[in-house]
């Protein structure tokens, strides 16, 4: 696929080609928004909104990374969300203990959870331990390690993404791995068993 | 955590880094360097290399559909005849914020209606009016010895405006065209409880007199007792009880305000109701200014207002519309 192409083609009102984009970065799209907002309503909602933003906004690319590009369009989609739900505070996503009437974080919650087959093959324990992690970092933090660790971009990508420092990136990917090692500690029986014995070693 | 207290915020920035590839060959010589001396360094980088392996381990989530557009979702919503209405918003808005601006530099201009000024005229004017508007009217005689006097009182400010040092028992014969009136200020500045007794202290030998009550009502009520009782009593001390000094001011604009008057005999009924209104309003402005000073502020706080709404109303649209 050639993307300047298909970039082109789009920006003077190629709707198809633009749609050959989104097929090619939907995943990636949807995959931050769902890290971001934890909720696959709203980060499905998030994605679509970010493509149509981009599609409008499509005049405005100047060249560089497509992808990048994309991503801003969705972080900032999913920064405004975050920005609605504290205004608009709604019922948490964990469930409640009913018996000690508490949020549960908790390992034990999600292992004692009754998955469904299908929700049991969609999210691993690892899945979510770390998604529950990455809830407990700062959104700032998150989507720079979303995107460096789970995404794979690199740190000049994610700069162009959130018109940041290579510097104020590499400090925040340090910072959310220290928080997100500190936090995935109490997962470590869930956690796949080559890591769990790395982690028991160096602990 | 003790290694983690050990290890800087910036050797943990190296390690991660390190992790990435994003080191230059020299730091990087220099960070393996270190590395290969000190444990708690390849712990830490340990540690970090293994979360970043968890991390990376996580499967990317299914798209729950394809995220493509359709025509119907490209095309532009229409526009809304309420998002015409926001550029003359916009507009108004502006418009009247710098009228605003506009009539408040032109209000607080030097001598352009200033409020201590109208003040400062208003009292000018109920200072002079005494003597012009009794010129012709018949002689009072003021006398009293109580603390306090007529519009004075104690205060040696008001002194030679009628007033009295409290102490002093003082006689005061106006001569022709001398006759007393009370300016609302000079009443209002009087120290309170000072302008009671005197009230009942003159003699005031022409009962076709009239008084002028004073503004605020703690001051001169506007006739005074009979000529016959004060007359007999000219130093009698007051023996009115402050409660129905209040009383009778309370009164008095049911009375009439001539015929027995026997104080301040300078206005006719007709004046003094029209200086009593005044007083009652603003003492400021109900004198010399032809426009209340209260009027002025109309028109910038109506601008003020209509500008707020304008700006208030256009960012509402904008927000409704999703622009």
């Amino acid at each position: 696929m050639d993307e300047a192409a298909l970039i082109r083609d789009a920006q003077q009102g190629d709707l198809d080609a633009f749609n050959r984009l989104v097929l090619a970065y939907q995943d990636m799209a949807y995959n931050l928004a769902y890290r971001m907002l934890s909720d696959p309503d709203a980060s499905a909602d998030a994605t679509q909104t970010a493509f149509l933003s981009a599609y409008r906004n499509l005049s405005k690319y100047r060249g560089g990374s497509f992808r990048a590009w994309v991503l801003r369009m969705v972080t900032n989609t999913c920064y405004d969300e975050l920005r609605r739900r504290h205004r608009h505070p709604t019922t948490p996503l964990e469930p409640l203990d009913e018996q000690e009437d508490e949020e549960i974080e908790s390992a034990r919650w999600m292992a004692a959870d009754q998955p469904s087959p299908e929700e049991e093959l969609e999210q691993s324990e690892l899945n979510q331990a770390v998604q529950i992690c990455l809830q407990g970092l700062p959104e700032e933090f998150r989507a720079v390690i979303v995107m460096v660790d789970i995404e794979g971009l690199d740190y000049q990508e994610v700069s162009e993404v959130l018109h940041k420092p290579l510097g104020t990136v590499k400090s925040r990917v340090a910072r959310a791995r220290l928080k997100l090692r500190d936090c995935l500690r109490q997962f470590r029986e869930l956690l796949p068993a080559e890591i769990r014995l790395q982690n028991e070693e160096s602990v | 955590m003790n290694q983690q207290q050990r290890i800087s915020p910036q050797d943990w920035q190296l390690l991660s880094a390190y992790l990435d590839g994003q080191l230059s060959d020299r730091e990087k010589t220099r960070l393996e360097k270190r590395l290969s001396e000190q444990a708690d360094l390849r712990t830490a980088l340990d540690e970090l290399r293994q979360t970043r392996a968890l991390l990376r381990s996580v499967r990317m989530q299914r798209v729950p559909r394809n995220f493509t557009l359709t025509p119907a979702m490209v095309e532009k919503p229409r526009r809304s005849w309420l998002m015409n209405l926001v550029p003359v918003l916009n507009f108004a808005s502006a418009a009247a914020t710098v009228a605003v601006v506009v009539m408040l530099a032109v209000t607080l201009l030097p001598g352009r209606g200033l409020p201590m000024q109208t003040a400062a005229q208003s009292t000018a004017a109920a200072e002079s009016m005494p003597m012009s508007a009794a010129g012709s009217e018949p002689t009072p005689v003021l006398q009293w010895n109580a603390p306090g006097g007529m519009g004075g009182g104690a205060d040696p400010l008001m002194e030679g405006k009628g007033g009295g040092d409290g102490n002093d028992m003082r006689t005061f014969d106006t001569g022709p065209g001398q006759g007393f009136i009370l300016p609302p200020q000079a009443v209002e500045s009087l120290p309170e409880g000072s302008a009671e007794p005197q009230q009942k202290n003159f003699t005031a030998p022409q009962p076709a007199l009239t008084a002028t009550p004073a503004p605020s009502g703690d001051a001169a009520p506007p006739a005074a007792p009979a000529p016959a009782a004060e007359t007999g009593q000219p130093q009698a001390t007051p023996v009115m009880e402050p409660s129905a000094a209040a009383a009778q001011e309370m009164e008095a604009p049911q009375e009439p305000l001539s015929g027995a008057g026997p104080i301040l005999g300078v206005q006719n009924a007709a004046e003094a109701e029209q200086r009593n209104m005044e007083a009652i309003g603003d003492p400021y402005t109900a004198e010399s200014s032809p426009q209340p000073s209260a009027r002025r502020w109309i028109a910038p706080a109506v601008l003020a207002l209509f500008a707020v709404i304008s700006a208030l109303a256009a960012w509402l649209i904008r927000r409704k519309s999703g622009a």
